[in-house]
């Protein structure tokens, strides 16, 4: 009769004193997790991390091979990065020129056969930062083997790093070139679908713009003639259609493309397309964001953005305007606090401010 | 003093010295100027803001690190904790959890990078399935995936 006791006496203990309570990770953001990856620094914890989902072992792949430096400007380095390239003997391969090298030296990768370079340079590409050398890799890139890892990469970078995807573009690498095509197939394969959450498209005639909606977890290429799923299929525009109402209505925008010359930044306009969610937000926090639904329409702008000079004067007007305008504060403080939300740098910030200001003056008198 | 405002409505009237430590709030101010309006802090809660201000507190009149400098960028990749920091960050997994999320949002770097390092010492030396276990993370590799990424990282574990 004493087990009726016992139990109550647990019962009690466990609501009392809860013993364990994992915080749940899912919940931080990758940037996050990528600072984590960043600090361990046994490569075994870094595995470990890697292998327990998808998510981390994306980030921990970016993590871990960020840290590679190759001097693309150097006869050295260039030699090193054709070395990597091809299967043949790398022989001491500069390694004065791989710094923080830890986890890969380049004698390892000598006797590596060319696939498996090639799923490990994916990484090393992903995490570089510097685009020039990134562009070099692209013209190395000249068999399918390497050409279809250089895909990846590109659509990895902007799945972890979003700002990189205008980036890319500006300094002329295409996401949308046939490179890419073919090679959305792949992306099931790698088996990072629950990453995916950015929509793109692409209107030949109109240039190139692209749409985030965050809260769709499908990628869609999206050309004259079909849409292409993330999922690895080829899909008929019916199947499209069915995805979201967002989605249909940001197609006919997106497809219909007005002429006019009314000029966005990149940031603000990537703002509004990716979130358009918020206008209501925006709208009560006395934002008029009417300019920015004409901005999902004008694709022209878009292309206008590749031109940095353009932008940078462009921008150098607006925040001239801007310091003439009298604003509320109080207006300026939410606005920014909205941006806060949408994770964009403190000059993007500035910047949709700026222009926010000169898209209509008379709400922030 | 600057007003803050949480997400649960509670005020806090802060040194600005104090709370400059927050990139975001420091460019805040430098925008608005002075103002008697409260900064609203809708990610973060009051008993996380004490936390956070406790930490600034601590490190008032210290210099700002220099912002934008990537941890990874200066090779910084040990886990070293100065002592303050270590019982300072002493605090259930909720908590930490929930000063990391804030002081990214505050943006207050090297807060970030002690929360972030704390996480990793806990991940040293663990297992995946021990990780999984401590951070609730939901195993989604099919076991075919699984058997790929121990290839494709059996070369690591060799060396």
């Amino acid at each position: 009769m004493s087990t009726p006791l016992c139990l109550s006496v647990d019962i009690l203990r466990l609501t009392k004193f809860p013993i364990y309570n994992p915080i749940n990770i899912s919940r931080l953001p990758n940037e996050l997790l990528y600072h984590i990856f960043n600090v361990l620094e046994n490569k075994r914890d870094l595995i470990s991390l890697m292998r327990t989902c998808h998510r981390c072992h994306i980030v921990g792949a970016a993590t871990v091979y960020q840290s590679v430096t190759v001097d693309a400007g150097t006869k050295r380095g260039r030699a090193l990065l054709r070395a990597l390239s091809r299967r043949t003997r790398i022989g001491r391969v500069y390694a004065d020129q791989v710094k923080k090298f830890k986890y890969l030296s380049p004698i390892t990768l000598q006797v590596r056969p060319r696939e498996q370079i090639a799923q490990l340079l994916v990484r090393v590409l992903v995490g570089l930062r510097n685009l020039k050398i990134l562009k070099i890799w692209s013209r190395i890139f000249n068999d399918s083997v390497m050409e279809s890892h250089f895909s990846r990469t590109l659509v990895i970078r902007r799945r972890l790093h979003p700002i990189c995807f205008l980036d890319d573009m500006k300094r002329g690498f295409s996401p949308y070139s046939r490179l890419i095509l073919p090679n959305l197939r792949q992306l099931d394969v790698m088996g990072h679908t629950e990453l995916i959450r950015i929509i793109r498209f692409r209107q030949r005639s109109l240039g190139t713009a692209f749409c985030s909606l965050q809260h769709l977890e499908i990628q869609v290429y999206c050309d004259e003639n079909a849409f292409y799923v993330s999922n690895g299929n080829y899909a008929l525009p019916e199947i499209f259609l069915q995805l979201s109402p967002e989605l249909k209505q940001l197609r006919s925008l997106v497809l219909r493309g007005p002429a006019t010359d009314r000029f966005l930044p990149e940031n603000f306009l990537k703002l509004l397309i990716e979130y358009p969610e918020a206008y209501p937000a925006l709208e009560a926090l006395g934002v008029n964001v009417r300019p920015a639904r004409w901005a999902c329409e004008c694709s022209e702008t878009v292309t206008h953005c590749h031109d940095y000079t353009l932008l940078e004067e462009k921008r150098n007007i607006v925040l001239q305007r801007l310091e003439t305008l009298a604003y509320s504060k109080q207006a300026l403080i939410y606005f920014r606090t909205a941006l806060t939300e949408f994770r964009l740098n403190e000059e993007s910030k500035r910047w949709c401010i700026a222009n926010a200001a000169l898209q209509c003056p008379g709400r922030w008198s | 003093m600057v007003l803050l405002l949480t997400s649960d409505n509670e005020m806090f009237s802060v040194a600005e010295d104090v709370i400059k430590r927050s990139a975001y709030i420091k460019n805040m101010l430098e925008d608005v100027g002075e103002s008697d309006l409260p900064i609203p802090l809708p990610n973060v809660e009051s008993n996380v803001l004490v936390k956070i201000l406790e930490y600034c507190e601590h490190y008032r009149g210290e210099p700002l690190p220099a912002s934008d400098v990537d941890p990874a960028e200066i090779g910084d990749r040990s886990l070293d904790i100065a002592d303050w920091d270590q019982k300072y960050m002493a605090v259930d997994q909720e908590m930490l959890f929930e000063i990391i999320l804030a002081a990214n949002y505050l943006d207050i770097k090297s807060l970030l990078d002690v929360g972030c390092k704390t996480v990793a010492k806990m991940m040293k030396g663990k297992s995946s399935e021990e990780i999984r276990t401590l951070f609730n993370i939901a195993n989604d590799f099919t076991p075919e995936e699984e058997a790929q990424i121990r290839k494709e990282n059996a070369w690591a574990e060799c060396r």
